[in-house]
């Protein structure tokens, strides 16, 4: 009994000395729509096959990696004036003609 | 065009590269693509298609070598650029099946060097070629989340009940050599930072395992001796956290499992847990 008690309370340190590790934390993630044409990362849909082939700037189904939590606060100006935003799922917009 | 559903590399099917379709000629011009002899070319070729042929042939060649080398960077800085091409050529006519994707390419090049006689100089050679397949594996590897100490929060008091269900990205490599140091001392940052300051870091002669995991999109790598080795084998096996401890514990009575256990949660390589119910 007395082995239990010392084994949780070495866990219990480990669980405390991992939360204090901050590489542990998600540190990117996954931002759609916010990628220049040819400079995504992966995942631009049909007519591509992956990394750096985006067609169209801002392409709503291709993402980028990005510091975690700043995806959705990223805003840009397209080429015809208007605003997006950064999104953590799939959009519809700027996706290039079939 | 491709389909809008793409199939993970790690799932594409294996082809017979050298045997291809049941056909006569693609058997002999697969054949011939990987000939001993440099001017073989398949038969029913006339002259001028026989020398396109040979462009062709060293075309896959280079393709299969220089894949080769972007998944063992470290084997290749190891044993030098020149060499290790030559070593990538003899590989080539040995790994037949083979994923269509280049990206998986090289499954078998750490047998292959252990077979290989420059492993009587370079006994480790082996063991680095498996960390960087373990290393490819567990980038290319689904992705799934990760737990981290926070989602434990509440099972404070029952931490040596739980078992782990372990994330699709993680591998164990285990050695006699220190192949982490080694892999450490060849990334090309390391490099960097030695050059401006006071020289190599001296690499200890010890057995040292490496435990990969990439809980998002960073392959980390965590060092592990000793015991330690044993305790990360037991999650892997999804042993109780206390039974891993008992097995790490019959290896040595001085094993302190707060640090390993804390690098081990913090590597993100539990995709869930459960409080442990049966045996083990």
């Amino acid at each position: 009994m007395k082995n239990a008690l010392v084994l949780a309370a070495a866990l219990s340190a480990g669980l405390t000395m991992a939360a204090a590790d901050a590489s542990a934390a998600g540190d990117q993630e996954k931002c759609f729509g916010v990628s220049l044409a040819g400079q995504n990362e992966c995942a631009a849909g049909p007519g591509t096959t992956c990394a750096g082939t985006s067609k169209v700037d801002y392409q709503g189904n291709s993402w980028k990696l990005v510091p975690a939590g700043t995806c959705e606060e990223m805003t840009f100006t397209t080429a015809d004036g208007r605003t997006v935003h950064g999104s953590l799922t799939k959009l519809d917009r700027d996706l290039p003609e079939m | 065009m491709r389909t809008s559903n793409p199939a993970h590399v790690g799932d594409l099917p294996q082809t017979d590269f050298m045997s291809g379709p049941e056909d006569g000629f693609h058997r002999t011009f697969c054949a011939a693509l990987m000939d001993q002899d440099p001017r073989a070319y398949p038969a029913g070729l006339d002259g001028r298609a026989a020398r396109r042929f040979a462009i062709y042939r060293n075309n896959v060649h280079r393709g299969l070598q220089d894949a080769l080398a972007a998944a063992y960077p470290v084997v290749k800085s190891l044993v030098g650029d020149t060499f290790f091409y030559r070593l990538a050529g003899d590989y080539i006519r040995t790994e037949n099946h083979r994923p269509p994707s280049l990206a998986l390419y090289g499954a078998g090049f750490s047998v292959f060097l252990a077979g290989h006689a420059v492993v009587a100089t370079l006994p480790y050679l082996p063991d680095i070629a498996r960390l960087e397949r373990a290393w490819l594996e567990a980038l290319h590897a689904a992705d799934a989340s990760a737990i981290t100490a926070a989602s434990l929060a509440g099972f404070e008091d029952r931490l040596a009940l739980l078992r782990f269900f372990v994330h699709p990205a993680v591998r164990l490599v285990a050695s006699q050599f220190p192949i982490h140091a080694i892999w450490q001392a060849n990334q090309a940052d390391r490099q960097q930072a030695e050059q401006q300051n006071n020289g190599p870091a001296q690499i200890l002669y010890r057995a040292e395992a490496v435990l990969l995991a990439r809980p998002y999109y960073t392959v980390k790598l965590v060092r592990l001796e000793g015991a330690g080795v044993e305790f990360a084998r037991q999650l892997l096996a999804g042993q109780r956290v206390g039974a891993a401890y008992e097995a790490a514990l019959a290896e040595d009575t001085h094993f302190d499992v707060t640090p390993v256990f804390a690098q081990l949660l913090a590597s993100g390589m539990f995709g869930a847990f459960t409080l442990g119910q049966g045996g083990g």
